[in-house]
C-alpha cells in the first residue's frame, strides 16, 4: 500500500502562468515517456521478479515516479491557473481547454490520451530491465527537449531535478540488470527468461 | 489586522516553508540512499548514511507536525478538529 505525504518531492512554485509551456510539459504526465507510464511500468513488472532486491528497485523507483507525476501535475496546474480566455486562445491552449477546462488530464503534448500501450510488463526481468533503462533515457531526452522550449527559471529548476532523476534511475536499473545476470546459472549463458520455465 | 500580527504571521509562514524545505532536502537524501542500497546492500557506509539521515528525517517531521499540522495522516494530533485538510495542498502555489 501507499501513504500520502503532504509535500512535493521537490518544490514547484511557478509565478507566471504559461499555457504554451503547460502544453509541452503535460506530456511528462500522460505522454509516451511520461511519469505515469514509468510508474505503472515498474509497479506492474515487479510482482513476478524472482529476486527481492530487483523487486525492491522496481518498487522504490515506481514509487518515486508517482511523486514525479505529482510534480508534473502541479506544474501544469500552476502554469494554467489564472489564464485569461485571450491567453488561452493566443497560446494555443484552446484545444485542451475545450475538453478539460484547466483540469489536469493525462495526455501527450500531441493531445493523444494516456494509454497502457506506452509500456510493457513482459514477465522476463532481463527484457523488462532493458525496457526500463531505455524508458529512463527516453524520459531524459524529453526533459532535454522541454529545457530547449522554456526559459522561465521557475519551470527550468524542477524540470532539471526531474531530468537528473532519470539519470540516477538509469544507473540503478543497470545495476539491477548486472545483479540479475550475476545470478544466472552458468548453463543459461544466453540469459533466457529466469522468471519462467528455465528450471 | 495590525502590522505586528502581519509580521508574526510572516515569520511563522517563513519558518513553515524553511522546515518543509529541510524535510524535502533530507527526504531526498533518504530516497537516494534507499535506491543506492537496493543495489549495494553490503555497503556499510551507505547504511550508516541512510540511518543518520532517516533519523534526522523523522525528527524534522515530528517537529513540523507539532507546529504546523500533519504531513501524513498518522501525524494528525488534534482531538477537537480534523486538521488533515486545513493546510495548503502541495500543488498550491506558496503565498
Amino acid at each position: 500500500m501507499w501513504n500520502y505525504d503532504r509535500k512535493l518531492q521537490y518544490p514547484v512554485n511557478i509565478k507566471k502562468p504559461d499555457a504554451r509551456a503547460a502544453k509541452v510539459i503535460i506530456t511528462q504526465y500522460g505522454g509516451p515517456d511520461g511519469e505515469l507510464a514509468a510508474s505503472l511500468r515498474y509497479l506492474s513488472q515487479r510482482y513476478s521478479v524472482p529476486y527481492r532486491d530487483v523487486a525492491g528497485v522496481l518498487t522504490d523507483i515506481g514509487t518515486e515516479e508517482l511523486a514525479h507525476m505529482e510534480m508534473i501535475s502541479a506544474m501544469v496546474y500552476q502554469l494554467t491557473k489564472g489564464l485569461s480566455i485571450e491567453e488561452i486562445k493566443r497560446e494555443g491552449f484552446d484545444t485542451y481547454f475545450v475538453d478539460h477546462t484547466t483540469g489536469i488530464y493525462p495526455i501527450a503534448a500531441s493531445g493523444a490520451p494516456f494509454t497502457a500501450a506506452y509500456f510493457q510488463s513482459k514477465g522476463d526481468i532481463i527484457t523488462d530491465l532493458h525496457e526500463d533503462m531505455a524508458a529512463e533515457q527516453k524520459a531524459r531526452t524529453t526533459y532535454d527537449n522541454i529545457l530547449m522550449l522554456v526559459d522561465d527559471p521557475d519551470i527550468i529548476d524542477p524540470i532539471r531535478f526531474l531530468r537528473q532523476r532519470e539519470i540516477v534511475h538509469f544507473q540503478r536499473f543497470g545495476e539491477a540488470l548486472e545483479r540479475t545476470k550475476d545470478r544466472l546459472d552458468c548453463k543459461n549463458f544466453y540469459a533466457f527468461n529466469p522468471e519462467f520455465g528455465s528450471k | 489586522m495590525n502590522k505586528q500580527m502581519n509580521v508574526q504571521m510572516g515569520t511563522a509562514a517563513n519558518e513553515r516553508r524553511q522546515l518543509l524545505r529541510d524535510i524535502q532536502t533530507v527526504g531526498f537524501v533518504v530516497v537516494e540512499a534507499q535506491l543506492f542500497l537496493d543495489t549495494h546492500p553490503d555497503c556499510a557506509d551507505a547504511l550508516d548514511y541512510f540511518n543518520y539521515y532517516n533519523q534526522l528525517y523523522m525528527q524534522l517531521v515530528a517537529d513540523y507536525e507539532s507546529k504546523f499540522g500533519p504531513l501524513t495522516v498518522n501525524g494528525v494530533q488534534s482531538n477537537s478538529e480534523w486538521t488533515w485538510v486545513n493546510e495548503p495542498w502541495p500543488w498550491e502555489k506558496e503565498a
